[in-house]
């Protein structure tokens, strides 16, 4: 078995939750306020509480296999044929996530900076960096999180600036239409907290697995907090019937900051954000070329990933998405990561306490 | 085949206690070799005829007059000795390879008839020159003194900082012609044994001719030679390589060469001077957050100007964007083209001034600077901010300490020019994803080179951004893998008695 490299705490902890907050971040407010209204805030709460119950069935799920990932816990349990079948789930799971979160990007980038350039150009750009980070693993995947995080640790001090022409009666009264909008929120928020999946790979590489649990509920909170910091930083400053309207309207407040030396700060601000943004699309492509390669037997994954790289480019030179596809993919992923992230841990959970029961009962 | 053997039957061949016999031989395997001394003697002491061989300008000829040969010729003493002579290093030998190799590197040796050794002394006395101030690294406060080019000498001045038994030396001879001396020197309580390991088995497995310089060496040990960063540090500076050692890391000192590698290192160490430790902390902080910043604008402040004007003025505020359209508008260029000849002139000028004289030097300088860079501007080459620009990210590249990572900044700032001509500010941020995926894939002999940055260990941050007060610093970096981590204890203890 090949050295496994290891992944720190800290590490695991910012992985997961810049693929959280990175392509969910600019549309949660509006998608919120149009389910909600200014009582959005409220169902992150209940986002959060969903992601750390997803997050607890995971690690007990993994605890089964702490060296290997999902794919060798399910070839244990279930069979190789299951495990292959798994791997090509996730395989297409993830290459849709990568594939939104290069549709997201790129076409933000197209609206607000590069409007000329196509998109599949702009793809091709993106996909020199992933290429070069994401087939050295975790470890460099875990590395290169933690840079990002270093230094995107202004952010929320700009945003706190806006609040400047914050109007906070906005959000009251609280709760007006009562619990059930919010209630019926709620439904939207797995989408924001995929990430946690992240860890059915991730597991094996730990260097200190007991604290796995930990690191997830922290990174789930960081993540809510954030979540919660623009939401409300939004709905102060625009108004109840204006937030629906605006695409992006966390890149519209920044029209509210002036600075003497740089005008519109949104752009460069846009510029600066992809690397947030190219925090789900790295670790994405990985686990792609990682479940191709379960999937064909081989060890290349560097080839596989090479592969994957050059269809994605592809698909986007042959469909060129607009913001009515994510939002279509967006609403898919929904689903599908409910699935995926929040009801296949606690399946196989219980399918592997059941067997465990049964394996145990016909030993003694 | 038959030459295999005789090469063999050559490295096995023994003398033969015949003195005639051996000069003889000496006088065929030395041909066209004027240099080449055998002075024949008679030995006071026993009444031998002896022979003694060496070449004329690798030794110290007053060691051979007043060492050898006058105490060969005129004294006569204890009969139990070998023979009698005031050189401290004496070896008996009786391989031919082995006497003729040590011919070649500047020793003696002694053939005594009837006796079937001959006897190597240490008579080397190579040209050398004074020690003087490294030039590429001079210090404000710390001592002015830089290795030279003899390796026992530079061992002596790290020795000096260092009096400790546990500093050891493993010696290793590299390159099949040049047979120079590789000696590695490690704290051995303190440096990490994979770390020791590593070095030893790719120092070991160099097969060429001859190292001539450093460089050559740190180009076949290095991780990722064709990375264009640099994961070995080479210093002129016994300080600094001492400090080095302390800190938990290896010192490779190479015969004939007057810099020394360091490794394993950090990103973090190509910022550090020794000045730094010596100055007070706080202009020490300041100006090591300097060298980061300068090193970000050496990289992107072209590609940052190239963007702004082809893509993005819209963020240029009111006023300074009619200054900018006025200077460009005279240029007849687009602004990569304008940026690449600006470049270009500065890296010629830079290189030109290195191979000039100094006084020369200095004049070329500055009137490539001043008047080349006024007359375009006049002539309506280039725009003026073109000029402010590349004269600041040229200065910005020279605070940068070492001479490698300069070199690597100088290279990254065109690929980045290009890319941002090509996409603007999301071609500078590509670029800049992709120096950083490279900082963090690369590994300095098998550790993690953008440590204490990622992976993240907060206790390396004392010495990174800031440099924190030296009475903090109690443990050595995490990045060096030191086995021992306790450097000092309280060393401002005299507060605590108050």
């Amino acid at each position: 078995m090949k050295t496994i490299r290891q992944v720190s705490t800290l590490q695991f902890t910012l992985m997961v939750s810049a693929f959280q907050i990175s392509v969910a971040f600019l549309s949660l407010p509006r998608e919120l306020a149009r389910q909600a209204g200014t009582d959005g805030w409220i169902a992150i709460f209940f986002g959060w509480g969903m992601a750390t119950l997803a997050s607890a069935a995971l690690v007990k799920v993994m605890k089964n296999s702490p060296d290997g990932s999902i794919l060798d816990l399910i070839q244990r349990y279930m069979g190789v044929w299951p495990s292959k079948m798994a791997a090509f789930i996730f395989m297409a799971y993830y290459l849709l996530l990568a594939y939104d979160g290069f549709m997201i990007a790129s076409l933000v980038i197209k609206l607000w900076l590069l409007p000329s350039t196509y998109i599949y150009v702009l793809v091709l750009l993106l996909l020199i960096p992933t290429f070069q980070i994401a087939q050295h693993g975790f470890q460099v995947i875990g590395r290169y999180s933690e840079i990002v995080a270093l230094i995107s640790i202004w952010i929320p001090f700009v945003y706190l600036t806006t609040l400047r022409h914050a109007r906070w009666l906005y959000l009251l009264p609280v709760l007006k239409d009562g619990w059930l909008p919010v209630l019926s929120t709620v439904k939207i928020m797995f989408y924001p907290m995929l990430g946690i999946g992240l860890a059915f790979f991730i597991y094996p590489h730990l260097v200190k697995k007991e604290k796995a649990l930990t690191a997830m509920v922290i990174s789930n909170t960081l993540t809510c907090l954030v979540y919660l910091g623009i939401t409300l930083v939004c709905y102060v400053y625009f108004s109840p019937d204006e937030i629906g309207k605006f695409n992006d309207p966390v890149i519209s407040i920044m029209k509210s900051i002036e600075l003497q030396f740089i005008e519109r700060i949104e752009v460069p601000f846009i510029a600066f954000y992809l690397f947030v943004f190219s925090c789900i699309w790295i670790p994405s492509m990985h686990l792609v070329s990682m479940n191709s390669a379960w999937l064909l037997g081989k060890d290349k994954e560097r080839g596989h990933l090479a592969v994957w790289c050059f269809a994605v480019a592809v698909s986007f030179f042959i469909y060129r998405p607009s913001f009515i596809d994510v939002a279509r993919v967006n609403n898919f992923l929904n689903l599908a990561g409910f699935v995926m992230e929040f009801a296949l841990p606690v399946c196989v959970l219980l399918y592997v306490a059941m067997t465990k029961k049964v394996r145990g009962g016909r030993r003694s | 085949m038959m030459k295999e053997r005789s090469a063999n039957h050559e490295q096995e061949e023994q003398i033969t206690p015949c003195l005639n016999e051996s000069i003889g031989r000496i006088q065929d395997m030395f041909t066209d070799t004027p240099d080449l001394i055998v002075r024949k003697l008679t030995i006071k002491q026993t009444g031998e005829k002896a022979a003694i061989v060496y070449m004329e300008e690798l030794t110290d000829k007053t060691c051979i007059n007043h060492d050898i040969l006058a105490p060969l010729q005129l004294e006569s003493g204890n009969p139990s000795d070998d023979f009698i002579t005031n050189v401290g290093y004496v070896k008996p030998e009786s391989l031919w390879a082995k006497l003729r190799l040590n011919l070649m590197l500047g020793n003696s040796v002694l053939f005594i008839e009837g006796r079937g050794t001959a006897y190597i002394l240490d008579t080397k006395g190579l040209p050398t020159r004074a020690i003087e101030d490294p030039q590429q690294e001079p210090s404000l406060k710390g001592a002015h003194q830089g290795f030279i080019e003899i390796g026992s000498q530079n061992i002596a001045m790290i020795r000096r900082y260092i009096p400790d038994q546990e500093l050891k030396l493993r010696r290793y001879i590299v390159g099949r012609r040049g047979q120079t001396a590789v000696t590695l020197m490690y704290l051995e309580d303190v440096a990490h044994p994979e770390i020791i390991k590593v070095f030893e088995e790719r120092i070991q497995s160099i097969d060429v001719d001859a190292i001539i310089n450093t460089g050559e060496l740190a180009e076949f040990i290095e991780d990722q030679p064709l990375a264009l960063l640099p994961q070995i540090l080479t210093t002129e500076r016994p300080d600094t390589a001492a400090s080095q050692i302390l800190q938990g890391r290896c010192v490779v000192v190479v015969d004939g060469s007057p810099s020394v590698l360091v490794a394993p290192v950090t990103f973090m160490s190509f910022f550090q001077t020794v000045d730094d430790y010596s100055s007070r902390w706080s202009i020490s902080s300041f100006l090591r957050m300097l060298r980061i910043f300068a090193f970000f604008i050496a990289i992107f402040l072209p590609g940052f100007y190239i963007s702004v004007i082809s893509y993005h003025f819209e963020i240029i505020p009111m006023k300074l964007l009619l200054t900018l359209g006025e200077s460009r508008g005279q240029v007849p260029f687009p602004p990569f083209v304008e940026a690449i000849i600006m470049e270009i002139t500065l890296e010629m000028l830079r290189e030109a001034g290195v191979r000039l004289p100094a006084p020369i030097g200095q004049t070329v300088g500055i009137v490539g600077g001043i008047v080349i860079g006024q007359a375009v501007v006049q002539a309506g080459l280039i725009s003026n901010v073109m000029v402010i620009v590349v004269a600041f990210t040229a200065i910005s590249s020279f605070i940068i300490p070492n001479q490698d990572m300069m070199a690597a900044v100088r290279l990254m700032r065109f690929m980045i020019m290009v890319l941002a001509t090509w996409f603007g500010f999301i071609g500078m941020v590509v670029g800049m994803m992709t120096i950083m995926g490279r900082l963090i894939t690369l590994n300095s002999l098998d550790t993690s080179y953008s440590t204490p940055i990622a992976p993240f260990k907060a206790a390396d941050w004392k010495d990174t951004l800031l440099r924190v007060p030296l009475w903090l610093m109690n443990n050595r970096p995490l990045s060096t893998r030191a086995i021992q981590a306790k450097r000092q204890g309280r060393n401002r203890g005299w507060k605590e008695k108050q």
